[in-house]
Protein backbone atom coordinates (compact mmCIF):
# COMPACT_ATOMS: atom_id res chain seq x y z
CA UNK A 1 0.00 0.00 0.00
CA UNK A 2 1.63 3.27 -1.12
CA UNK A 3 0.60 6.23 0.88
CA UNK A 4 1.22 10.21 0.26
CA UNK A 5 3.34 11.64 2.78
CA UNK A 6 -0.19 13.60 3.42
CA UNK A 7 -2.10 10.50 3.92
CA UNK A 8 0.63 8.84 6.39
CA UNK A 9 0.12 12.54 8.45
CA UNK A 10 -3.94 11.62 8.08
CA UNK A 11 -3.58 8.14 9.05
CA UNK A 12 -1.01 9.17 12.47
CA UNK A 13 -3.16 11.93 13.43
CA UNK A 14 -6.30 10.00 13.24
CA UNK A 15 -4.72 6.80 15.38
CA UNK A 16 -3.31 9.62 17.66
CA UNK A 17 -7.04 10.60 18.34
CA UNK A 18 -7.82 7.02 19.17
CA UNK A 19 -5.31 6.53 21.49
CA UNK A 20 -6.33 9.69 23.74
CA UNK A 21 -9.85 8.85 23.50
CA UNK A 22 -9.64 4.97 24.44
CA UNK A 23 -6.79 5.51 27.06
CA UNK A 24 -9.18 7.58 29.34
CA UNK A 25 -12.15 5.27 28.70
CA UNK A 26 -13.10 2.23 31.37
CA UNK A 27 -11.51 -1.02 30.38
CA UNK A 28 -13.56 -3.30 28.51
CA UNK A 29 -12.14 -6.73 30.24
CA UNK A 30 -12.00 -7.35 33.92
CA UNK A 31 -12.81 -4.14 36.62
CA UNK A 32 -14.81 -1.58 34.71
CA UNK A 33 -14.27 1.24 37.16
CA UNK A 34 -10.62 1.36 36.17
CA UNK A 35 -9.42 3.58 32.83
CA UNK A 36 -7.18 1.71 30.52
CA UNK A 37 -4.73 4.44 31.21
CA UNK A 38 -4.80 3.71 34.75
CA UNK A 39 -4.65 -0.15 34.22
CA UNK A 40 -1.92 0.59 31.84
CA UNK A 41 0.34 2.50 33.73
CA UNK A 42 -0.05 0.71 36.68
CA UNK A 43 0.85 -2.75 35.40
CA UNK A 44 3.93 -0.92 33.39
CA UNK A 45 5.02 0.55 36.78
CA UNK A 46 5.31 -2.78 37.93
CA UNK A 47 6.47 -4.29 34.69
CA UNK A 48 9.49 -1.75 35.11
CA UNK A 49 10.53 -2.42 38.89
CA UNK A 50 10.71 -6.16 38.08
CA UNK A 51 13.34 -5.35 35.61
CA UNK A 52 15.05 -2.94 36.85
CA UNK A 53 18.43 -3.62 37.76
CA UNK A 54 18.50 -7.41 36.26
CA UNK A 55 20.90 -8.63 33.62
CA UNK A 56 19.35 -8.28 30.37
CA UNK A 57 16.22 -7.31 31.46
CA UNK A 58 16.41 -4.69 29.32
CA UNK A 59 15.68 -6.85 26.11
CA UNK A 60 12.96 -9.02 28.08
CA UNK A 61 11.00 -5.81 30.03
CA UNK A 62 10.92 -3.90 26.79
CA UNK A 63 9.43 -6.74 25.21
CA UNK A 64 6.71 -7.24 28.49
CA UNK A 65 6.04 -3.51 27.84
CA UNK A 66 5.28 -3.99 23.99
CA UNK A 67 2.57 -6.98 24.88
CA UNK A 68 1.00 -5.09 28.14
CA UNK A 69 0.78 -2.11 25.36
CA UNK A 70 -0.94 -4.75 22.82
CA UNK A 71 -3.05 -5.86 25.31
CA UNK A 72 -4.19 -2.23 25.92
CA UNK A 73 -4.99 -1.38 22.20
CA UNK A 74 -6.81 -4.67 21.45
CA UNK A 75 -9.23 -3.88 24.48
CA UNK A 76 -9.95 -0.84 22.54
CA UNK A 77 -11.77 -2.86 19.95
CA UNK A 78 -11.11 0.15 17.31
CA UNK A 79 -9.36 -1.47 14.99
CA UNK A 80 -5.76 -2.84 16.61
CA UNK A 81 -4.59 -5.78 15.58
CA UNK A 82 -2.11 -7.95 15.28
CA UNK A 83 -2.57 -9.21 11.68
CA UNK A 84 -1.32 -7.79 8.53
CA UNK A 85 -4.25 -7.36 5.95
CA UNK A 86 -3.46 -9.35 3.49
CA UNK A 87 -0.52 -8.48 0.94
CA UNK A 88 0.45 -5.31 2.79
CA UNK A 89 3.15 -7.00 5.53
CA UNK A 90 6.00 -5.37 6.18
CA UNK A 91 9.36 -6.39 7.84
CA UNK A 92 8.95 -3.20 10.80
CA UNK A 93 5.44 -3.60 11.96
CA UNK A 94 4.77 -4.37 15.16
CA UNK A 95 0.83 -4.39 14.96
CA UNK A 96 -1.79 -2.50 12.56
CA UNK A 97 -4.41 0.18 13.07
CA UNK A 98 -7.39 -0.64 10.50
CA UNK A 99 -4.64 -2.37 7.85
CA UNK A 100 -2.22 0.55 8.47
CA UNK A 101 1.13 -0.81 9.55
CA UNK A 102 3.30 0.50 12.72
CA UNK A 103 6.28 -0.31 14.41
CA UNK A 104 6.63 -0.33 18.10
CA UNK A 105 9.63 1.16 19.92
CA UNK A 106 9.57 1.52 24.16
CA UNK A 107 12.34 3.98 26.07
CA UNK A 108 12.20 2.79 29.63
CA UNK A 109 11.80 4.83 33.03
CA UNK A 110 15.27 4.60 34.21
CA UNK A 111 16.55 4.71 30.03
CA UNK A 112 19.97 7.03 30.34
CA UNK A 113 21.25 6.52 26.93
CA UNK A 114 18.12 6.07 24.89
CA UNK A 115 18.87 4.99 21.57
CA UNK A 116 16.83 2.47 19.31
CA UNK A 117 17.41 -0.35 17.22
CA UNK A 118 15.37 -0.18 13.52
CA UNK A 119 16.47 -3.89 13.45
CA UNK A 120 18.33 -5.92 15.27
CA UNK A 121 20.99 -7.38 13.52
CA UNK A 122 24.96 -6.69 11.86
CA UNK A 123 24.75 -8.22 8.34
CA UNK A 124 28.06 -8.16 6.72
CA UNK A 125 29.01 -5.66 3.54
CA UNK A 126 27.46 -6.54 0.94
CA UNK A 127 24.43 -8.38 2.93
CA UNK A 128 20.75 -6.83 3.68
CA UNK A 129 21.01 -3.45 5.12
CA UNK A 130 17.97 -3.09 7.48
CA UNK A 131 18.83 0.81 7.28
CA UNK A 132 15.18 2.03 5.39
CA UNK A 133 11.92 2.50 7.23
CA UNK A 134 8.57 1.33 5.84
CA UNK A 135 6.52 2.02 8.53
CA UNK A 136 5.69 4.64 10.80
CA UNK A 137 6.35 4.84 14.28
CA UNK A 138 4.78 4.56 17.70
CA UNK A 139 7.55 5.40 20.23
CA UNK A 140 6.20 4.70 24.27
CA UNK A 141 8.49 7.06 26.44
CA UNK A 142 8.56 6.27 30.42
CA UNK A 143 11.57 8.62 30.33
CA UNK A 144 10.72 11.56 32.74
CA UNK A 145 11.53 14.69 31.69
CA UNK A 146 14.93 15.92 33.11
CA UNK A 147 16.31 19.49 33.83
CA UNK A 148 19.89 18.05 33.67
CA UNK A 149 19.60 17.22 30.00
CA UNK A 150 22.10 18.52 27.86
CA UNK A 151 19.98 18.14 24.38
CA UNK A 152 17.46 20.92 24.13
CA UNK A 153 15.33 18.30 22.89
CA UNK A 154 15.23 15.74 25.74
CA UNK A 155 14.57 19.08 27.78
CA UNK A 156 11.11 19.03 26.57
CA UNK A 157 10.47 15.62 26.00
CA UNK A 158 7.13 14.12 27.81
CA UNK A 159 6.23 10.48 29.02
CA UNK A 160 3.73 9.14 26.59
CA UNK A 161 2.64 7.64 23.26
CA UNK A 162 4.79 9.82 20.39
CA UNK A 163 3.45 9.12 17.02
CA UNK A 164 6.04 9.83 14.16
CA UNK A 165 4.47 9.30 10.55
CA UNK A 166 6.39 7.71 7.96
CA UNK A 167 7.97 10.92 5.50
CA UNK A 168 8.65 12.33 9.35
CA UNK A 169 10.51 9.40 10.07
CA UNK A 170 12.75 9.11 6.76
CA UNK A 171 13.62 12.87 7.34
CA UNK A 172 14.58 13.20 10.59
CA UNK A 173 16.70 9.96 10.96
CA UNK A 174 19.10 10.32 8.10
CA UNK A 175 22.51 8.56 9.32
CA UNK A 176 22.28 5.14 11.63
CA UNK A 177 24.85 4.65 14.57
CA UNK A 178 26.79 1.06 14.87
CA UNK A 179 27.09 -0.75 18.25
CA UNK A 180 27.32 -4.38 19.02
CA UNK A 181 24.22 -5.91 18.29
CA UNK A 182 23.13 -3.87 15.35
CA UNK A 183 23.75 -1.40 12.43
CA UNK A 184 20.68 0.53 12.36
CA UNK A 185 20.80 2.43 15.90
CA UNK A 186 18.74 5.66 16.18
CA UNK A 187 20.72 7.51 17.89
CA UNK A 188 20.30 9.67 21.41
CA UNK A 189 19.74 12.82 19.70
CA UNK A 190 17.66 11.63 16.55
CA UNK A 191 14.93 9.98 18.83
CA UNK A 192 15.10 13.31 20.80
CA UNK A 193 14.24 15.11 17.54
CA UNK A 194 11.30 12.46 16.55
CA UNK A 195 9.47 12.73 20.00
CA UNK A 196 10.14 16.94 19.67
CA UNK A 197 8.68 16.06 16.14
CA UNK A 198 5.72 14.78 17.66
CA UNK A 199 5.18 16.93 20.45
CA UNK A 200 4.98 20.03 18.02
CA UNK A 201 2.83 18.70 15.58
CA UNK A 202 0.24 17.63 17.96
CA UNK A 203 1.17 13.63 17.11
CA UNK A 204 1.34 12.78 20.36
CA UNK A 205 -0.63 11.59 23.58
CA UNK A 206 0.76 12.39 26.95
CA UNK A 207 0.57 10.44 29.93
CA UNK A 208 2.11 10.78 33.61
CA UNK A 209 3.78 7.37 34.13
CA UNK A 210 4.96 7.18 38.32
CA UNK A 211 7.40 4.81 38.82
CA UNK A 212 6.46 4.00 42.28
CA UNK A 213 2.92 2.53 42.19
CA UNK A 214 4.04 -0.53 41.25
CA UNK A 215 7.48 -1.32 43.33
CA UNK A 216 6.65 -4.32 45.90
CA UNK A 217 4.93 -6.16 42.85
CA UNK A 218 5.60 -8.44 40.76
CA UNK A 219 3.28 -9.95 37.69
CA UNK A 220 3.69 -13.71 37.27
CA UNK A 221 1.71 -16.04 35.64
CA UNK A 222 3.44 -18.67 38.02
CA UNK A 223 2.10 -17.30 40.66
CA UNK A 224 -1.30 -16.71 39.51
CA UNK A 225 -2.03 -20.20 38.93
CA UNK A 226 -4.86 -21.49 36.55
CA UNK A 227 -6.63 -17.83 37.06
CA UNK A 228 -3.54 -16.05 34.90
CA UNK A 229 -4.46 -18.22 31.82
CA UNK A 230 -7.66 -16.62 30.06
CA UNK A 231 -9.69 -18.01 26.99
CA UNK A 232 -9.40 -17.11 23.75
CA UNK B 1 41.93 -17.67 28.19
CA UNK B 2 43.22 -21.80 29.37
CA UNK B 3 40.53 -23.65 29.65
CA UNK B 4 40.47 -27.19 31.32
CA UNK B 5 38.42 -29.57 29.26
CA UNK B 6 38.63 -32.91 31.13
CA UNK B 7 35.13 -33.77 33.11
CA UNK B 8 35.88 -34.23 36.62
CA UNK B 9 33.95 -36.70 38.51
CA UNK B 10 32.85 -33.38 40.97
CA UNK B 11 31.17 -32.03 38.17
CA UNK B 12 29.66 -34.87 36.80
CA UNK B 13 28.43 -35.25 40.53
CA UNK B 14 27.06 -31.60 40.59
CA UNK B 15 24.96 -31.93 37.21
CA UNK B 16 23.69 -35.07 38.90
CA UNK B 17 22.73 -33.68 41.96
CA UNK B 18 21.09 -30.57 40.40
CA UNK B 19 18.77 -33.24 37.92
CA UNK B 20 18.01 -35.15 40.93
CA UNK B 21 16.29 -31.68 42.95
CA UNK B 22 14.22 -30.92 39.63
CA UNK B 23 13.46 -34.39 39.36
CA UNK B 24 12.32 -34.72 42.81
CA UNK B 25 10.61 -31.15 42.93
CA UNK B 26 8.82 -31.51 39.48
CA UNK B 27 6.15 -34.07 40.89
CA UNK B 28 5.57 -32.12 43.67
CA UNK B 29 2.52 -29.74 43.99
CA UNK B 30 3.13 -25.76 43.54
CA UNK B 31 3.57 -24.05 46.80
CA UNK B 32 2.37 -20.79 45.52
CA UNK B 33 -1.19 -20.87 44.46
CA UNK B 34 -2.23 -24.15 46.24
CA UNK B 35 -5.74 -24.07 45.38
CA UNK B 36 -6.11 -25.35 42.05
CA UNK B 37 -3.50 -28.22 43.16
CA UNK B 38 -1.57 -28.44 40.14
CA UNK B 39 2.34 -29.92 40.36
CA UNK B 40 5.20 -28.29 39.14
CA UNK B 41 5.25 -30.20 35.79
CA UNK B 42 1.54 -29.71 34.91
CA UNK B 43 1.87 -25.81 36.05
CA UNK B 44 5.38 -25.16 33.52
CA UNK B 45 4.18 -27.58 30.82
CA UNK B 46 0.52 -25.72 30.48
CA UNK B 47 1.79 -21.88 30.49
CA UNK B 48 5.32 -22.94 28.58
CA UNK B 49 2.32 -24.73 25.71
CA UNK B 50 0.51 -21.97 26.34
CA UNK B 51 3.74 -19.38 25.45
CA UNK B 52 4.77 -21.21 22.55
CA UNK B 53 1.40 -21.12 21.06
CA UNK B 54 1.28 -17.17 21.45
CA UNK B 55 4.89 -17.03 19.67
CA UNK B 56 4.05 -18.94 16.93
CA UNK B 57 4.28 -17.63 13.78
CA UNK B 58 5.22 -14.17 14.57
CA UNK B 59 8.20 -12.27 13.84
CA UNK B 60 10.98 -11.97 16.66
CA UNK B 61 8.15 -14.81 18.24
CA UNK B 62 11.26 -17.55 19.08
CA UNK B 63 13.20 -15.01 20.47
CA UNK B 64 10.35 -13.72 22.81
CA UNK B 65 9.16 -17.29 23.38
CA UNK B 66 12.67 -18.54 24.83
CA UNK B 67 12.54 -15.18 26.93
CA UNK B 68 9.02 -15.90 28.13
CA UNK B 69 9.87 -19.72 28.99
CA UNK B 70 13.06 -18.51 30.97
CA UNK B 71 10.70 -16.48 32.96
CA UNK B 72 8.41 -19.66 33.71
CA UNK B 73 11.82 -21.39 34.07
CA UNK B 74 13.30 -19.06 36.97
CA UNK B 75 9.22 -19.03 38.85
CA UNK B 76 9.55 -22.65 38.78
CA UNK B 77 13.18 -22.49 41.24
CA UNK B 78 11.91 -19.95 42.87
CA UNK B 79 8.55 -22.10 43.89
CA UNK B 80 10.95 -25.31 44.73
CA UNK B 81 13.02 -22.66 46.42
CA UNK B 82 10.30 -22.41 49.22
CA UNK B 83 10.92 -25.70 50.32
CA UNK B 84 14.56 -25.80 50.09
CA UNK B 85 16.98 -22.83 49.23
CA UNK B 86 19.32 -24.00 46.31
CA UNK B 87 18.86 -21.50 43.51
CA UNK B 88 20.52 -18.13 43.18
CA UNK B 89 19.86 -15.88 40.44
CA UNK B 90 22.29 -13.82 41.13
CA UNK B 91 25.91 -14.41 38.98
CA UNK B 92 29.67 -13.88 38.84
CA UNK B 93 29.53 -15.59 35.31
CA UNK B 94 28.79 -13.87 32.27
CA UNK B 95 26.69 -16.54 30.80
CA UNK B 96 25.21 -17.78 33.89
CA UNK B 97 21.25 -17.77 34.11
CA UNK B 98 21.00 -19.62 37.58
CA UNK B 99 22.69 -21.26 40.34
CA UNK B 100 22.48 -24.54 41.55
CA UNK B 101 24.20 -24.84 45.02
CA UNK B 102 26.54 -22.84 43.89
CA UNK B 103 26.82 -23.96 40.30
CA UNK B 104 26.38 -22.02 37.58
CA UNK B 105 24.06 -22.76 34.72
CA UNK B 106 23.21 -21.29 31.66
CA UNK B 107 19.76 -21.47 30.08
CA UNK B 108 18.77 -22.44 26.60
CA UNK B 109 15.79 -23.23 24.70
CA UNK B 110 14.21 -25.02 21.46
CA UNK B 111 11.00 -23.94 21.24
CA UNK B 112 8.21 -26.88 19.86
CA UNK B 113 8.52 -25.20 16.08
CA UNK B 114 12.37 -25.31 16.25
CA UNK B 115 13.94 -26.50 13.02
CA UNK B 116 17.57 -25.55 12.76
CA UNK B 117 18.83 -26.00 16.53
CA UNK B 118 21.40 -23.40 16.18
CA UNK B 119 21.78 -21.50 19.96
CA UNK B 120 24.11 -19.13 20.82
CA UNK B 121 26.27 -18.19 23.43
CA UNK B 122 25.87 -14.24 23.48
CA UNK B 123 23.80 -12.15 21.18
CA UNK B 124 26.16 -9.39 19.95
CA UNK B 125 29.06 -9.16 17.24
CA UNK B 126 31.97 -7.42 19.00
CA UNK B 127 34.50 -6.04 16.96
CA UNK B 128 37.84 -7.69 16.65
CA UNK B 129 40.05 -7.18 19.96
CA UNK B 130 37.41 -6.37 22.04
CA UNK B 131 36.25 -8.77 24.70
CA UNK B 132 35.85 -12.27 23.56
CA UNK B 133 32.77 -14.65 25.20
CA UNK B 134 33.38 -18.35 25.98
CA UNK B 135 31.82 -20.79 28.39
CA UNK B 136 32.32 -20.10 32.18
CA UNK B 137 28.64 -22.11 33.43
CA UNK B 138 27.34 -25.56 32.39
CA UNK B 139 24.70 -25.71 29.85
CA UNK B 140 20.78 -26.60 30.72
CA UNK B 141 19.22 -27.40 27.44
CA UNK B 142 15.19 -27.00 27.61
CA UNK B 143 14.34 -28.76 24.63
CA UNK B 144 10.27 -28.84 23.26
CA UNK B 145 11.33 -30.08 20.08
CA UNK B 146 9.10 -32.76 19.11
CA UNK B 147 10.75 -35.82 16.92
CA UNK B 148 10.19 -35.74 13.69
CA UNK B 149 10.85 -39.73 10.93
CA UNK B 150 11.12 -36.56 8.39
CA UNK B 151 14.07 -35.02 10.47
CA UNK B 152 17.45 -35.40 8.54
CA UNK B 153 19.62 -35.67 11.80
CA UNK B 154 18.70 -39.14 13.33
CA UNK B 155 18.84 -37.49 16.56
CA UNK B 156 15.88 -35.49 15.78
CA UNK B 157 14.13 -38.64 14.84
CA UNK B 158 13.20 -39.53 18.35
CA UNK B 159 14.76 -37.17 20.09
CA UNK B 160 12.48 -36.83 23.52
CA UNK B 161 11.09 -33.28 24.99
CA UNK B 162 12.94 -32.31 28.28
CA UNK B 163 15.76 -31.23 30.63
CA UNK B 164 19.37 -31.45 28.71
CA UNK B 165 22.61 -30.86 31.41
CA UNK B 166 25.78 -30.43 29.48
CA UNK B 167 28.46 -30.09 32.13
CA UNK B 168 31.38 -27.36 31.47
CA UNK B 169 34.07 -29.28 30.31
CA UNK B 170 31.84 -31.05 27.71
CA UNK B 171 30.76 -27.64 26.11
CA UNK B 172 34.45 -26.91 26.08
CA UNK B 173 35.82 -29.92 24.61
CA UNK B 174 32.49 -30.37 22.21
CA UNK B 175 31.91 -26.86 21.00
CA UNK B 176 35.22 -26.80 19.16
CA UNK B 177 34.38 -23.46 17.12
CA UNK B 178 32.01 -20.75 16.98
CA UNK B 179 30.30 -19.67 14.08
CA UNK B 180 28.86 -16.22 13.23
CA UNK B 181 25.74 -14.79 11.86
CA UNK B 182 24.06 -11.92 11.70
CA UNK B 183 23.34 -11.66 15.02
CA UNK B 184 26.34 -13.18 16.88
CA UNK B 185 30.05 -14.21 16.87
CA UNK B 186 29.35 -16.96 19.44
CA UNK B 187 26.97 -19.58 17.50
CA UNK B 188 26.69 -23.01 18.28
CA UNK B 189 26.21 -24.92 15.20
CA UNK B 190 22.95 -27.79 15.34
CA UNK B 191 25.74 -30.39 14.55
CA UNK B 192 27.29 -29.55 18.13
CA UNK B 193 23.55 -29.10 19.82
CA UNK B 194 23.13 -32.59 18.53
CA UNK B 195 26.41 -34.05 20.25
CA UNK B 196 26.08 -32.17 23.65
CA UNK B 197 22.21 -33.12 23.62
CA UNK B 198 23.21 -36.98 22.57
CA UNK B 199 26.17 -36.68 25.15
CA UNK B 200 23.53 -35.66 28.35
CA UNK B 201 21.29 -38.58 27.43
CA UNK B 202 24.48 -40.78 27.72
CA UNK B 203 25.48 -39.64 31.02
CA UNK B 204 21.72 -40.18 32.05
CA UNK B 205 21.51 -36.19 32.56
CA UNK B 206 18.31 -35.71 31.12
CA UNK B 207 14.88 -35.43 32.02
CA UNK B 208 11.91 -35.74 30.15
CA UNK B 209 9.72 -33.01 30.63
CA UNK B 210 6.98 -33.00 27.46
CA UNK B 211 4.67 -30.03 26.83
CA UNK B 212 1.50 -30.66 24.58
CA UNK B 213 0.86 -26.88 22.98
CA UNK B 214 -2.18 -28.54 21.43
CA UNK B 215 -4.48 -28.99 24.72
CA UNK B 216 -3.90 -25.26 25.23
CA UNK B 217 -4.40 -24.17 22.03
CA UNK B 218 -7.81 -21.90 22.94
CA UNK B 219 -5.94 -20.45 25.68
CA UNK B 220 -3.42 -17.28 26.04
CA UNK B 221 -1.45 -15.70 29.25
CA UNK B 222 -2.61 -12.13 29.58
CA UNK B 223 -1.48 -9.79 32.47
CA UNK B 224 -4.34 -7.33 30.83
CA UNK B 225 -7.13 -9.45 31.51
CA UNK B 226 -5.72 -11.67 33.93
CA UNK B 227 -7.18 -8.60 36.67
CA UNK B 228 -4.81 -9.08 39.82
CA UNK B 229 -4.72 -12.82 39.13
CA UNK B 230 -1.10 -12.17 38.44
CA UNK B 231 -0.83 -9.33 40.64
CA UNK B 232 1.68 -10.49 43.67
CA UNK B 233 3.96 -9.09 46.68
CA UNK B 234 7.41 -9.52 46.00
CA UNK B 235 8.24 -11.46 49.02
CA UNK B 236 6.51 -15.19 48.41
CA UNK B 237 7.20 -16.26 52.14
CA UNK B 238 5.09 -13.62 53.47
CA UNK B 239 1.80 -14.98 52.19
CA UNK B 240 2.13 -18.74 49.90
CA UNK B 241 4.08 -20.64 52.27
Amino acid sequence: MAFSPQEHRAHCKAIKEVLQAGLDQPCSIGDQTETRKQRHLFLASVLQNMSAGTKGAGLSGGIAQENLWREMLADMKVGFTDQPPEGSETAEADYYFKGYPLSHKTIGYKATNPALALAWSKNPPGGLQRTVFTTSMVLLNFKPQSQRSKDANWLEARQGAHIIPLPDLKEIVVHFGSNNKTDSLITTEDVGKLIAFSQDNDFSVYFDFDNTVGEGFVLSYWRGGKKGAVQK
Amino acid sequence: MEQNNKITNSELRRCNSFKECISKALDLACRVETNSKESRRERFARLVATLQNMNAGKTGGGLSGALATEIIWKELLKDINLEKEQFTFDHRHADADFSHCAKSFSLKTLGSRNKNADLALAWSKNKAGAKKRYFQSAMVILSFRPASLKAKTKFWRTAKQGVYIIPLATLRSTVKRFKRNNKTNTLIKAKYVVKLMEYAVSKELFLPLEIYPEKWADYELSYWKGGNACLMPKRLEAKWV
